[in-house]
C-alpha cells in the first residue's frame, strides 16, 4: 500500500513538490516563531536570573509583610546561613553563586546645593554581582558583553545612582550627563557658597538613613549614573556595597541583611534547590522562607502568557493556511486522476481502498514537507542567528543580538512536525472521500 | 476590452482551478487581515488602556518632569481651575479634547494603628466622574457593546472614601474587611522593651483615655478606615480619615503595594493643608489620538502666550514601560510578519504556477495557432489580475465575517502589564489594511501568475502541445 | 522615635501676680515670654516612648536655642548625648528647614518636612517655637481640668489660630491655670481639622527664676498607642553664637 502511494506521488511530482514546500514553509515558520518565543523568554529569564538569582532567602513574612516594615524582616546571622548552604552536599554542586544583599532607604543630599532626595537602593557584593551578571546558561552572549556592577570590594565608599536622581542632586556637570538640566537652588539662609573643588572624579553626595533611633549619615562617591527603565527607579535609586549599606543601618549594632540571593548553574535544578533548601531551613529551625524569581516579578508570566496567546492565535492561522492548501491540492489530485480512480474500482478496489489511499498520500506529503521544513528551520536559524541583527527586549537599556535559541529545541520540532503530519492527513480526508465516493462509470468515463 | 473578456471567459472554463486559486488568495488575505487585526488590537489596545486610564496629555508645572519626584508640593500648580479654563474655551483646542480633568499624587504614611500597622502609600487624587467619562472612551472600537464597567470605587460626593490596592490591604491587614484572596495571617508584632527606664510619673493609660475618641465615632461599619499622614509644604504633619470601598489590584506588584486611589478633595486637604488648594496635574484626554500633537503644540503656545511656568508630556513620556513593551512587540510582530508575507507569497505563487503549468496545453494549442510570446504572457497576468482581485475581495468579506464571529466568541487574555484580563477584539474597522492587504495580494497573485506563464510562453511549441 | 514633637520644648519664666481678666492673646503672650526668655539658653531633655503602655526608646538630648533677630522665629541646635551609638549627632532647625548633622562622616543632609515623615529622620525633633508670633489667639471661657497628677485647676481655655505660614498646627487648644499661667494642657490639631497631639505639662519647678514644667506629656491622637514623656533639667542661660546654627559650621561645632 505504502509502495503505490509512494509512487502515486511521485507520479504527481510537480503537484506534490508544491503542496509539500506549502506544508514545509509553514513549518519552517512555525519553528522560526516557536524558537522566537523561546527566545524571548529565555533572554528575560536570563536577564532575572543575572539581577537577581534563581532563588530568594528571605526572613519568613518577608515577601508579604516586608514592604511595610523592611528592618523588621532582616536575616540575622546571616553569614552562618550562607555557609550552611555552601556547605551542604546536596546543594554544593548545583550553586553558582550565594550572595547577601540589603534593600534599603533613606535621604540623599547634595552639600554642596543644599538639595536632598529620598533615595531606595541596595547594598551587594560586587564581585558576585558581576559573577552573577556573567551567568549564561543559554549562551545568549556569546562575545561575554556582559553587564558590570560598577563597584569593587576594595573601595566601600563608591556607587552608582539612577540618572534621575543624579539631575535632582544637581551632579549633571560633576557626572558629565548629556539632556541634563539644573535644579533651582533651595531658599535656606544657613548655606554658605564653597567653590567647587576642580577635577573631582567622583562627585560626593551624603547618603542618611539608619534601623531605628536616630539615623546616621555616610559619605558616597558616585562613580557613574546609570539610567533605570522605570522613571521611579530612576529617580531614586542608589547602588553601593553592602559594607556601607550595613555601616548606614547598623554602625556598630549586629549586622543583618535583607535577603540572600541564590543563582543556580542550571535552572533546572530550581525545584531541587527550592526544596532542599527549605528542608534545610526547617532542619535548623530557622525561620526563613524561599521565593523564585518568577513569584518576586510576577510580570514575568504575564508576559509568557501574552506570548503564548500570540503563538496560538498564529498558530490557527499557518494550520488554516496549511490545511487549506493541502485540501486543495489533493481536491485537484483526485479531480484529475479521477479516470485513473475509476480503472482502479473497476478493477476491484474497494471505497475504502480508494479513500485509504488518498490519506496515505496525503500522510507521505505532510512527512516530506514537515521533515523538509524542519531542516529548513534549522538552516533559516543558523542564518538569522549569524546574521547579527539586534534588538532590545522590554527592560533592556541597549539592544541585544537576535539570536534564536535552539536548546532543547527537539520538543519544539517534532510537535510541530507531528501536527503538520496529521493535518496533511486530516485534510486530505474530504478529497479522499469525495473520491471513494466516485460513481464508477462517470469516473471512467472522465476525461 | 477583448482581453479583459477573453481572461474572464478562460477564468470560467478554468472553473475548478479558477477557484482554487482564487480560493488560495482569499486563504492568504484572511490570514493577513486577521494577523493583521490582532497586530492593531494589540498595540491599540495598549494606547486604549494608558488613555483610558491616564488621559493623552498631562500639564505640570515647569520643573516637575526634572526635578518633581517626591516633591510634588514644591511643583504644584497654582490656579489651575483657571487654567482648565483657559485649556477648555481655547477655539482650537475646544473640539480636540475631550475630559480635562485636574490631578493630584503624594507619598505619605498610611497606618491602621489599631493593629499597629502603617505603610508608606502613594496618593492618586482624582475627580472620581471625570475619571468615569474618561474610562468611556473609545476611539478604536475594541470595546464589546454590553461591556459593563467596574465600579471605580469612589463618587464625587463621598469625600473621604475610596480605594486601596490590594497588597496594601493585606499588609494594613484590611484583608478579610475587604475580601481581598490570598489573605496571609496577620503577624505579632514584638515590640522591644528598655529596661531599666525610669518608671512614668503617672498614669499613661488613664491620661490618654480621657481624650479618647470612642471608636463608634470612628468607624463606619461599612467601611475600614485608615489613617493617612502627610506633610504640608510648610511643613505641617497632616492626617486625614479615610475609608476604603474596596481593594482593587493594580497590576503591577510594586504599585498594588502602595496604591490609594482618593478624591481630589481628599488629596488636596492632604497636601496643602490650609494653603491653596493647587494641582499637581492637569490631565487632558482628546478625542483623537492623532490630535496629540496639535493639541500640544497649541498648549504650549497657550501657555507661553499667558506666562504660564507650565510644561507639557505625553502618556509615552510619563509610561516608560510603554514604549518598552510596544517597541519589544513591534519588533516581534515585523517579525512574524515577515513570516506570513513569505508564507502568503510562496502559497499564492505555488497555486498560480501549479494552475498555469496545467494549461501548458492550452499554451501550446494557443501558441501554434499564432498567439505572440508577448500575447500569452499578457493574457496570464490578467487572468492573474483578475483571480487576484475577485479572490482578495472574497478574502477581505470572509476575513471581516471571521473577525466578527470570533470577536462573539469573547476570548480572553491579559495584556502586559495590566491588572484584568479583556477580551480580544479584532479590529474590524481598520480599512487602511484591508486595502493594503487587497492591493498586495492582488500584486502578488499578479507576479505570481508572471513567472509560470514566462515559462510556459517561451516553451517550444511542440513540447507544448506534448505536454500532459 | 517616629513623632514630630514640635513647639514641645519650653523654657518658662513666669511673671508673678495676677491681673484683672486679660485677653487671649495677652494670656499668650505671657506664656510665651515664661516659656522663652529673651536670652539664649540651653536645655537638657530626656525623652521616653511608651508603645502600649511600654517604655520602647528612650534619649537624652541637649536643646540650644537662640532667637533670631531677622526671622523673631527661634534657632535650635540639638544634640544628641544618649544612647551611646547617636553621641554626638545633631539636628539643626530655623524654624523652617532641618538638617541633620553625624559626626563620624562629618556630613550634614537637608531634610524636607515630607521627608521628615517619611525618611528616616523623623526622631527627636524636638524644637522651641514662637507661639505669640505664629498663633492668633481667643480667650473661650474658664474651665476646671484635672492635670496630669488628677489635680483640678482652674484654667482659661484658649483657642489658638495659625496666624503665620511657619505655624506648625492650624489651630490650638490651650488651658492655662488662672493666676499663675502655668500651661496645664495642649490640643494640637492639623490643617485638616483632625487632632494630632495632646500634652500635659506638670511638675513645676523654679528655674531660671521662671515657673517652668519640668516634665511634659505628649499623647499620639493618632496612632494611639504612642505616649511620649519629656523631662528637663539642666537649664542654664547661655551665650551662643550665631554661626552655631549655620549648616556649614556644624562639622567645627565643639560642644562641651
Amino acid at each position: 500500500m505504502f509502495k503505490i502511494a509512494f509512487r502515486n506521488v511521485l507520479r504527481n511530482g510537480r503537484r506534490s513538490l508544491m503542496t509539500a514546500s506549502a506544508i514545509a514553509v509553514g513549518a519552517t515558520a512555525l519553528i522560526l516563531f516557536g524558537e522566537y518565543n523561546g527566545t524571548a523568554v529565555i533572554g528575560m529569564q536570563t536577564g532575572m536570573v543575572q539581577g537577581m538569582g534563581h532563588l530568594s532567602v528571605f526572613k519568613q513574612g518577608y515577601f508579604e509583610f516586608g514592604s511595610a516594615r523592611p528592618l523588621e524582616y532582616s536575616i540575622g546571622g546571616y553569614d552562618a546561613v550562607i555557609r550552611l548552604i555552601e556547605d551542604d552536599p546536596v546543594l554544593k554542586p548545583m550553586l553558582a553563586v550565594v550572595t547577601p544583599t540589603i534593600s534599603l532607604g533613606g535621604i540623599a543630599g547634595n552639600a554642596r546645593l543644599d538639595q536632598s532626595k529620598t533615595f531606595f537602593g541596595t547594598g551587594f557584593v560586587p564581585s558576585d554581582r558581576d559573577k552573577m551578571n556573567r551567568w549564561d546558561e543559554y549562551k545568549l552572549n556569546p562575545d561575554g558583553n556582559f553587564a558590570k556592577s560598577g563597584l569593587r570590594d576594595d573601595v566601600i565608599d563608591h556607587g552608582v545612582i539612577g540618572k534621575g536622581l543624579a539631575r535632582i542632586l544637581g551632579l549633571c556637570q560633576p557626572l558629565k550627563l548629556k539632556d541634563c538640566r539644573t535644579p533651582p537652588r533651595p531658599a535656606s539662609r544657613a548655606v554658605v557658597d564653597e567653590p567647587v573643588p576642580a577635577g573631582e572624579k567622583s562627585p560626593r553626595i551624603d547618603l542618611l538613613s539608619g534601623a531605628g533611633g536616630a539615623p546616621s549619615i555616610v559619605a558616597f562617591y558616585v562613580n557613574e549614573a546609570r539610567g533605570m527603565p522605570a522613571k521611579e527607579f530612576d529617580d531614586a535609586y542608589v547602588g553601593m556595597h553592602i559594607k556601607l549599606a550595613q555601616q548606614l543601618l547598623y554602625g556598630a549594632g549586629e549586622k543583618k541583611v535583607s535577603a540572600i540571593n541564590i543563582q543556580l548553574k542550571r535552572s533546572e535544578d530550581m525545584a531541587a534547590a527550592r526544596a532542599r533548601l527549605n528542608a534545610l531551613f526547617a532542619g535548623h529551625r530557622l525561620r526563613l522562607e524561599v521565593r523564585d524569581f518568577k513569584e518576586l516579578v510576577p510580570s514575568f508570566n504575564q508576559i509568557i502568557g501574552f506570548l503564548q496567546v500570540l503563538f496560538g492565535f498564529l498558530s490557527v492561522i499557518l494550520g488554516i493556511i496549511v490545511l487549506f492548501t493541502i485540501a486543495n491540492t489533493m481536491g485537484m489530485s483526485v479531480m484529475e486522476r479521477t479516470s485513473e480512480i475509476g480503472t482502479a474500482r473497476a478493477m476491484g478496489v474497494r471505497r475504502s481502498g480508494i479513500r485509504r489511499q488518498f490519506l496515505l498520500e496525503g500522510a507521505i506529503l505532510g512527512v516530506f514537507g514537515a521533515s523538509a521544513g524542519v531542516v529548513l528551520g534549522i538552516v533559516a536559524t543558523w542564518c538569522i542567528n549569524h546574521a547579527g541583527i539586534t534588538y532590545t527586549p522590554p527592560g533592556n537599556a541597549s539592544p541585544i543580538p537576535l539570536y534564536l535559541f535552539t536548546h532543547h529545541n527537539e520538543g519544539l520540532m517534532f510537535g510541530i512536525w507531528l501536527v503538520l503530519v496529521v493535518m496533511a492527513t486530516l485534510a486530505t480526508i474530504i478529497p479522499a472521500n469525495r473520491a471513494a465516493r466516485m460513481k464508477v462509470v462517470d469516473a471512467l468515463r472522465h476525461v | 476590452m477583448m482581453l479583459f473578456k477573453i481572461a474572464f471567459r478562460n477564468i470560467l472554463r478554468n472553473g475548478r482551478r479558477s477557484l482554487m486559486t482564487a480560493s488560495a488568495i482569499a486563504v492568504g488575505s484572511i490570514a493577513l487581515i486577521l494577523f493583521g487585526e490582532y497586530n492593531d488590537f494589540v498595540f491599540l489596545g495598549l494606547t486604549m488602556q494608558n488613555v483610558m486610564y491616564g488621559g493623552h496629555l498631562s500639564v505640570f508645572q515647569k520643573g516637575y518632569f526634572d526635578f518633581g519626584s517626591g516633591n510634588p508640593a514644591a511643583y504644584s500648580i497654582s490656579n489651575y481651575r483657571q487654567v482648565m479654563t483657559l485649556i477648555e474655551d481655547d477655539p482650537v483646542l475646544k473640539p480636540m479634547v475631550h475630559v480635562v480633568t485636574p490631578a493630584v499624587s503624594l507619598f505619605g504614611i498610611a497606618g491602621n494603628f489599631a493593629i499597629d500597622a502603617s505603610k508608606t502609600f502613594y496618593g492618586a487624587g482624582y475627580v472620581p466622574s471625570d475619571r468615569d467619562k474618561m474610562r468611556h472612551w473609545d476611539e478604536y472600537g475594541l470595546r464589546s457593546p454590553g461591556y459593563v464597567f467596574p465600579p471605580l470605587g469612589l463618587t464625587d460626593k463621598d469625600v473621604n472614601r475610596g480605594i486601596v490596592g490590594m497588597g496594601l490591604a493585606r499588609v494594613l491587614g484590611l484583608c478579610e474587611a475587604l475580601k481581598v484572596p490570598n489573605c496571609p495571617p496577620t503577624p505579632k508584632q514584638k515590640e522591644s522593651v528598655v529596661r531599666n527606664a525610669p518608671p512614668a510619673s503617672v498614669d499613661l493609660a488613664e491620661l490618654a483615655a480621657r481624650d479618647r475618641v470612642p471608636a463608634a465615632e470612628t468607624t463606619d461599619a461599612s467601611a475600614p478606615r485608615l489613617d493617612l499622614l502627610s506633610a504640608t509644604a510648610n511643613g505641617s504633619p497632616n492626617v486625614v480619615s479615610f475609608y476604603v470601598n474596596e481593594a482593587q489590584s493594580q497590576g503591577a506588584k510594586e504599585l498594588d503595594d502602595v496604591f490609594v486611589g482618593m478624591n481630589l478633595k481628599l488629596a488636596q486637604e492632604l497636601l496643602y493643608g490650609r494653603g491653596e488648594h493647587k494641582a499637581v496635574s492637569i490631565v487632558i484626554q482628546l478625542n483623537r489620538t492623532e490630535d496629540i500633537e496639535k493639541a500640544r503644540t497649541r498648549l504650549n503656545a497657550l501657555f507661553a502666550g499667558h506666562k504660564l511656568p507650565l510644561e507639557v508630556h505625553d502618556f509615552k513620556e510619563l509610561n516608560a514601560g510603554y514604549l518598552q513593551i510596544v517597541d519589544f512587540l513591534t519588533v516581534m510582530f515585523a517579525f512574524l510578519s515577515v513570516i506570513m508575507g513569505v508564507i502568503v507569497v510562496f502559497t499564492a505563487v505555488n497555486t498560480m504556477s501549479m494552475s498555469v503549468m496545467e494549461r501548458t496545453n492550452e499554451i501550446g494549442t494557443a501558441r501554434a495557432m499564432g498567439v505572440r510570446r508577448s500575447g500569452i504572457r499578457r493574457q496570464f497576468v490578467i487572468e492573474g489580475l483578475m483571480l487576484g482581485m475577485i479572490g482578495a475581495t472574497a478574502g477581505v468579506i470572509l476575513g471581516t465575517l471571521i473577525a466578527i464571529w470570533f470577536n462573539h466568541a469573547g476570548i480572553m487574555y491579559t495584556p502586559p502589564g495590566q491588572a484584568r484580563p479583556v477580551p480580544i477584539r479584532l479590529l474590524t474597522g481598520d480599512y487602511g489594511l484591508l486595502l493594503k492587504v487587497w492591493i498586495s495580494l492582488v500584486l502578488i497573485a499578479t507576479v505570481g501568475s508572471l513567472i509560470p506563464a514566462g515559462r510556459a510562453a517561451k516553451m517550444k511549441v511542440v513540447d507544448a502541445l506534448r505536454h500532459v | 522615635m517616629r513623632n514630630v514633637l514640635i513647639g514641645f520644648a519650653v523654657a518658662a519664666v513666669l511673671a508673678a501676680g495676677a491681673r484683672a481678666e486679660p485677653s487671649g492673646q495677652q494670656i499668650i503672650a505671657q506664656v510665651n515670654t515664661s516659656r522663652t526668655p529673651g536670652h539664649p539658653f540651653r536645655v537638657t531633655d530626656y525623652l521616653t516612648e511608651y508603645m502600649n503602655g511600654q517604655p520602647h526608646d528612650t534619649m537624652r538630648i541637649v536643646v540650644f536655642v537662640k532667637q533670631n533677630r531677622e526671622t523673631q522665629e527661634y534657632d535650635n541646635l540639638i544634640k544628641y548625648l544618649e544612647p551611646a551609638r547617636d553621641v554626638g549627632k545633631l539636628i539643626l532647625f530655623n524654624g523652617t528647614n532641618m538638617w541633620f548633622y553625624d559626626p563620624s562622616s562629618k556630613a550634614s543632609v537637608r531634610i524636607s518636612p515630607q521627608q521628615r515623615l517619611l525618611g528616616q529622620a523623623s526622631n527627636g525633633d524636638v524644637a522651641t517655637v514662637n507661639l505669640a508670633r505664629d498663633y492668633s489667639a481667643k480667650l473661650v471661657g474658664e474651665e476646671k481640668l484635672l492635670d496630669a497628677d488628677r489635680v483640678n485647676r482652674d484654667c482659661w481655655h484658649l483657642d489658638l489660630k495659625a496666624a503665620t505660614d511657619q505655624a506648625v498646627y492650624s489651630r490650638v487648644e490651650y488651658w492655662v491655670e488662672k493666676g499663675t499661667y502655668r500651661q496645664v494642657k495642649g490640643k494640637f490639631y492639623s490643617d485638616s481639622g483632625r487632632l494630632l497631639k495632646i500634652a500635659y505639662y506638670h511638675k513645676y519647678e523654679k528655674l531660671l527664676g521662671s515657673d517652668m514644667p519640668t516634665e511634659t506629656i505628649v499623647i499620639d491622637a493618632v496612632n494611639q498607642n504612642l505616649v511620649t514623656t519629656m523631662a528637663v533639667s539642666d537649664l542654664r542661660n547661655q551665650e551662643i553664637p550665631d554661626s552655631w546654627f549655620q549648616r556649614d559650621f556644624l562639622p567645627r561645632l565643639k560642644l562641651d
